[in-house]
């Protein structure tokens, strides 16, 4: 085995979970490697001087806090069926949301039924007239139109009249 | 009953608890709460807010009950919501925290121990206070990751397995976390073996 590999294997070594086969090769590779022993002793010193590295003992209240947090959490926890967001919505806390909601639905109401009651004071304005009055326009050609109508069938009429005139003098004759 | 309870392993206390056994969750948290309060402590430099992340971890496991499966291993579970709640707090508190907040506590500690006749003396006290704060600065010297791997394995005794299921990665990959974080410490802590303290 080469160094590299010996180093490499140093840890899983000192943890004892390296597997026969390799251990007994990292056994006979430190034997005889003074630069990889001295590399094993300081891992196995700064292993060693980490275990004094104790952490404190948790607070006596450590489990009653969690509790404490769990309980003021799932107050806080948002409704989840409808009924209960319902509920939750209709809660004293959406009191200001609801009469701003009450209150800008009056404020609508109250606006679009005053723009009924000009339109319907005021009468016809604005294009409604041009509409009006296009559809006054509308009317008098087709008045026109039909005027026409009759006016030609009137003079057929009275080419025909004349027409009949002539033939009934021919026939005289 | 909670005696009863004691006895039973994490999983099958697990399965209670989904089922709305609230003591069974009482029972994990007083079984886990001083290896989960460690690792905070650890990993975040012994910061004054370990024991609030760690009480988060729990909260979290409470809220997130459902989402536990038999399948996986209780311990390793409760360290993977521990890890990430470690992370998100070092991000919300920066890369590096401030050594103060442990000098201040261990100081407080000492004056305690002082107080107290049975206690080591002073300069052993003082010994013990010197080496662990050099520990714990050769430990935050580390890149997160090494540091992680190496707190899962000398503290917990987690195996190279468990310890890549709670980071995500490979046991080569644990391996090889451990073996470049224990070179560095080695190399942190080489000026403390000089001193010869």
């Amino acid at each position: 085995m080469k160094c590299n590999e010996v180093k490499e294997l140093l840890i899983e070594y000192l943890d004892e979970s390296l597997d026969a086969r390799r251990r007994q090769a990292v056994d006979e590779h430190l034997c005889d490697c003074n630069s990889c022993r001295k590399e094993r002793d300081g891992l196995l010193s700064a292993c060693e001087m980490m275990a004094d590295y104790q952490a404190p003992v948790v607070s006596d209240q450590f489990t009653r806090q969690v509790l404490q947090k769990v309980h003021e959490r799932s107050q806080k926890q948002p409704a989840t069926g409808l009924f209960d967001r319902l509920v939750a919505f209709m809660s004293f806390r959406s009191l200001p949301a609801l009469a701003s909601l009450a209150l800008l639905a009056g404020l609508g109401y109250f606006v679009l039924s005053n723009r009924s009651v000009n339109v319907n004071n005021e009468g016809f304005s604005g294009t409604q007239k041009f509409e009006i009055v296009r559809d006054l326009k509308d009317e008098d050609i087709i008045r026109d139109l039909e005027i026409y109508e009759n006016a030609d069938m009137l003079e057929n009429l009275d080419l025909l009249v004349d027409l009949e005139a002539v033939e009934n003098y021919e026939a005289e004759k | 009953m909670e005696n009863d309870l004691e006895r039973l392993p994490d999983e099958e206390l697990m399965l209670r608890f989904q089922k709305g056994d609230e003591a069974g969750f009482r029972v994990l948290v007083d079984r886990y709460r001083q290896r989960i309060f460690a690792f905070t402590w650890r990993f975040l430099n012994g910061s004054q807010e370990s024991e609030d992340i760690a009480q988060e971890v729990f909260v979290k496991v409470y809220f997130a009950r459902d989402t536990w499966r038999l399948a996986a291993k209780f311990s390793t579970w409760v360290y993977v919501i521990t890890r990430n709640t470690c992370l998100q707090a070092l991000k919300k508190m920066g890369p590096r925290l401030s050594v103060d907040s442990r000098q201040t506590e261990d100081g407080r500690e000492l004056i305690e121990t002082l107080a107290d006749g049975n206690a080591k003396t002073p300069s052993d006290h003082a010994l013990a206070e010197e080496k662990s704060r050099r520990i714990a600065d050769a430990l935050d010297r580390l890149p997160e990751s090494q540091k992680m791997a190496i707190i899962l394995r000398r503290y917990d005794q987690l195996s190279y397995e468990e310890i890549g299921e709670i980071m995500n990665c490979s046991v080569q990959s644990v391996k090889s976390l451990l073996f470049r974080g224990h070179v560095s410490l080695k190399e942190h802590l080489k000026e403390y073996f000089a001193d010869g303290v």
